[in-house]
C-alpha cells in the first residue's frame, strides 16, 4: 500500500499557524498527543460521509474517531440531515425557543431511564459544569469527588494544579479517588463529613495511555448506596459513552440510577447540542442556577437530536455497535497475534481502547498507528476509538488488511521483531 | 542529586535548590568545554561545601582538572555558610557574600580563580545578540541551557509546592531529552513523585523529546520559537509515554520563576 501524502494539509496548517493559536488547538490539534508523529496524520478534512472522511489532499479514511464521538449513525446521515434542514427552513436561533426544545426534552425523558427532566446546552463541558453547580445548589456543600485521570471537559474546575492558566483556588474543592476504589471514597466521606456535594465519574474508566477499566462487580451499586446515605449527588458523565452502550443511559447499562446524567457527542449525530438530565428532586436546584448561552436554544440541533434518537432506537444502535466492535477488535487482535504482537483491547467494544503491550514505552504502538493512518485507517495513538453504525463488513475487512500491512511495515523498522511469529 | 528533605517548600528554598543544583552544577560541563575555565582549575584541588541553613547542600569538588557536584561527604577544604536560602540566592545575584567557615587560607582561590569561573558561567548563561552569533559560544550556551532546564525541572518538582503536585502525576520512568545534531542527552527520572536529572540513563527511557538541531533546542529553551510549530514540523519530536512529557512541561513552564 502506498502511504498517504498530506501536502495540502501542511500548507493549510502553515496558514492556520499565522492566525489561530497552535494552528489547530485542543483535542483535534496535532500536538496534543494523539498524532505521533504528526507527519503521519492529515490535519484538515474536506468532507465526510458515513464511516469515512476525506482530507484536503483527497485521501480517504475509515474514521474510527468519529469526530471524537459525535458521529454515531454515520456522517451526514440522510434522516438526521433532512430533519435539520426542515427545521432550518423554519428558524434556528430565534428570540423564543421552538417547539422542538420541548419535544426533544420529552423524548429524552421518555428514553433515558433516570431522567425526569432535560436541560440543553452546547458542549459536554457545559453540562458537567452545570451538574456540579446544581449539586452545590441542592446540597449547600462545596466539595466534589472526581476520579483520578478522569475527564469532564476543560472548565477551570476540571483542571489540575500547575496546569496553564489555572489558579489554585479554582480547584481547591476537588477531591480525588482512584477508579473502582470504594475504600477511598468511604475515607473521603469520613474525612469531609457534610461537605461533599457530588461524586462525578464516567460510567467506566477511559484514561489515555492506559488500559480502560470497566466497573468491578457491584462498584456502582456501592457508590450509589454511599451517595444516597450521605446526601451526595451522583453525577454520571455520559458525554462519551451516552447512547453507545444503552439508549436508556450508561447508568441503566450498569444497573444503577444517576441523580444527574450528562450527554453530548452522539446526542444529535454531530449537530451541536448537549443535555443534562436529572431526577425530579434536583429540578428546583437546576432552576435556581442562572445558566444559559447565546446558541443554547437553537432549534436545528434539537430537530437533529430528535431524529438521531429515533433512528438509534429503530436500528437498535447499541447492539449493532457492540457487534461491529466485537468483530473489529477480535480481528485486530488476531492480525496482531499473527505477527507475534500482543494487541490489548480494553473498555467497552463500541468505544474500545487498544495498545501494543510488547513495548511499555508505547513507541511501537505509535509507529503502528501511524502506519495505519498513512494507509487510510484513522486511529489515534492514545485515546479510545469509536464505532459508528455506518461501518460495513467491507470496512472492517479493509481495516484488517491495513492493520496487517502496517504491522509488516513496523516489523521492517524493527529487525528485532522479525523473528517473532 | 543531593537533596535535603528539611528544605522548606518556599519560593526561596526552591530557588536556592535551582541555583545550586541546576545553575552552579553547570561548572561541571563548563570546565569540560570552555578552555578559559579549564585553565582556571588546572592543578587545583579544592572541595567547596555549600551549606545553606534550611536549604540544600552540595560539595563542589575540583580535582584532576575537573569539577563535579556531589552530595556532602567527608571533609571539605572550604565551607561556605549561608544563613538562609534567601542569603544564598542573594550571593548568586552578586548582592551578598557567603560566610566562610573553613578554608580561610584558601580565600585567594575563592576571590580570584573561583570568582573568574563563576563569571565565565554567567558569561555563557547570560548571552547577548552578538555573542549568540558565535557558533562556539552558541553551542556551549545551549548545552548549559538544556542542562539547567533539566536540573531545574527536577528541583522544582521536588521543592515547589505546585511542582511537587505535578511531579506526583508523572508516571514512573525515564524521560530522554536530546539534541540530534550535537548528541547532547539529559535524562529525567520520575520515581514515586520524586524527580532526578542525570546525564546518563539509569534505564531505557519511556518518553523521548528530541530536538533536531542546537538551534531548535535553543529556540525552545529561550522561548523564541512556537513549540507547536516545532512539533508539527518535527524539528522537535515527541514519542513514547507523552503524559510524562506533558507533566514535565508544566514544571518547565515554572522555571523562569526561579532562574
Amino acid at each position: 500500500m502506498e502511504p498517504n501524502k498530506y501536502t495540502n494539509s501542511r500548507l493549510l496548517f502553515e496558514r492556520a499557524m499565522k492566525v489561530i493559536p497552535a494552528g489547530v488547538y485542543g483535542h483535534l490539534g496535532p500536538v496534543e498527543g494523539s498524532m505521533i508523529p504528526p507527519s503521519a496524520f492529515p490535519f484538515f478534512a474536506r468532507e465526510a460521509k458515513g464511516a469515512y472522511f476525506w482530507d484536503v489532499d483527497g485521501n480517504r479514511f475509515i474514521d474510527y474517531m468519529c469526530a471524537y464521538g459525535p458521529n454515531i449513525l454515520g456522517y451526514r446521515d440522510d434522516d438526521v440531515d433532512q430533519a435539520a434542514r426542515a427545521q432550518g427552513e423554519l428558524g434556528d436561533c430565534v428570540t423564543l425557543p421552538s417547539v422542538k426544545m420541548v419535544e426533544f426534552a420529552e423524548q429524552l425523558v421518555a428514553t433515558v431511564h433516570s431522567a425526569d427532566w432535560a436541560f440543553f446546552a452546547k458542549n459536554g463541558g457545559d453540562v458537567t459544569s452545570f451538574a456540579l453547580m446544581i449539586a452545590r445548589a441542592a446540597t449547600g456543600r462545596n466539595k466534589a469527588v472526581l476520579v483520578n485521570k478522569g475527564y469532564h471537559g476543560v472548565a477551570a474546575w476540571t483542571k489540575l494544579a500547575g496546569n496553564s492558566g489555572i489558579a489554585p483556588e479554582e480547584i481547591a474543592n476537588n477531591l480525588y479517588v482512584d477508579w473502582n476504589n470504594i475504600g477511598q471514597l468511604e475515607a473521603l466521606i469520613s474525612a469531609y463529613p457534610g461537605q461533599i456535594a457530588c461524586f462525578i465519574a464516567s460510567p467506566y474508566f477511559q484514561g489515555n495511555f492506559v488500559d480502560n477499566q470497566l466497573p468491578e462487580q457491584e462498584y456502582w451499586q456501592k457508590v450509589r448506596s454511599l451517595c444516597t446515605k450521605h446526601g451526595i449527588v451522583l453525577i454520571i458523565d455520559d458525554v462519551r459513552c451516552g447512547f453507545r452502550l444503552d439508549l436508556a443511559g450508561s447508568d441503566h447499562h450498569y444497573g444503577f440510577e444517576a441523580d444527574l446524567i450528562c450527554f453530548c457527542k452522539a446526542l444529535a449525530n454531530g449537530y451541536n447540542v448537549s443535555a443534562l438530565c436529572g431526577k425530579d428532586e434536583l429540578k428546583s436546584a437546576a432552576s435556581s442556577v442562572f445558566y444559559t448561552g447565546s446558541y443554547w436554544f437553537s432549534a436545528v440541533p434539537f430537530a437533529a437530536g430528535i431524529a438521531t434518537l429515533n433512528k438509534l432506537k429503530a436500528i437498535q444502535a447499541p447492539q449493532r455497535l457492540q457487534e461491529l466492535g466485537s468483530r473489529l477488535t477480535s480481528g485486530l487482535a488476531g492480525v496482531a497475534a499473527g505477527h507475534g504482537i500482543d494487541l490489548r483491547i480494553s473498555g467497552e467494544l463500541p468505544m474500545w481502547y487498544m495498545r501494543i503491550a510488547n513495548d511499555p514505552s508505547q513507541v511501537l504502538h505509535q509507529e503502528w498507528i501511524a502506519a495505519c493512518v498513512q494507509r487510510g485507517v484513522f486511529f489515534t495513538n492514545h485515546h479510545n476509538h469509536f464505532i459508528n453504525a455506518a461501518l460495513t463488513e467491507e470496512d472492517i475487512a479493509f481495516t484488517l488488511e491495513v492493520a496487517d500491512d502496517a504491522f509488516r511495515a513496523v516489523k521492517k523498522m524493527h529487525p528485532e521483531l522479525e523473528g517473532v511469529s | 542529586m543531593p537533596v535535603m528533605e528539611s528544605v522548606k517548600a518556599s519560593v526561596n528554598g526552591t530557588k536556592a535548590a535551582v541555583n545550586l543544583y541546576a545553575v552552579l552544577r553547570n561548572l561541571e560541563e563548563l570546565c569540560r568545554l570552555d578552555p578559559a575555565s579549564i585553565a582556571l582549575i588546572q592543578g587545583k584541588l579544592h572541595t567547596i561545601r555549600f551549606k545553606i541553613r534550611g536549604g540544600p547542600a552540595a560539595d563542589l569538588v575540583i580535582a584532576d582538572g575537573e569539577v563535579s557536584m556531589q552530595e556532602p561527604a567527608g571533609a571539605s577544604s572550604i565551607v561556605l555558610y549561608f544563613r538562609s536560602p534567601e542569603h544564598f540566592n542573594k550571593m548568586i545575584e552578586g548582592k551578598a557574600n557567603p560566610i566562610p567557615l573553613r578554608g580561610l587560607t584558601r580565600r585567594g582561590f575563592l576571590t580570584t580563580d573561583f570568582t573568574k569561573l563563576t563569571q565565565r558561567l554567567e558569561y555563557y548563561l547570560k548571552p547577548d545578540d552578538v555573542l549568540l552569533k558565535d557558533p562556539d559560544y552558541f553551542a556551549i550556551h545551549t548545552r548549559l541551557l538544556l542542562n539547567t532546564a533539566a536540573y531545574a525541572v527536577a528541583c522544582i518538582g521536588n521543592y515547589d509546592e505546585i511542582g511537587r503536585r505535578i511531579a506526583a502525576r508523572i508516571p514512573d520512568g525515564v524521560i530522554s531529552i536530546s539534541i540530534e545534531e550535537s548528541g547532547q542527552q539529559v535524562f529525567l527520572r520520575a520515581l514515586k513523585g520524586r524527580l532526578q536529572a542525570m546525564k546518563s540513563a539509569p534505564a531505557a527511557p519511556s518518553a523521548y523529546m528530541v530536538f533536531d538541531t542546537v538551534q531548535s533546542a535553543n529556540d525552545v529553551l529561550s522561548e523564541k520559537a512556537d513549540v507547536h510549530e516545532l512539533i508539527v514540523t518535527e524539528r522537535l519530536k515527541l514519542k513514547g509515554m507523552l503524559p510524562m512529557i506533558q507533566h514535565m512541561n508544566d514544571i518547565l513552564a515554572k522555571v523562569p520563576q526561579f532562574v
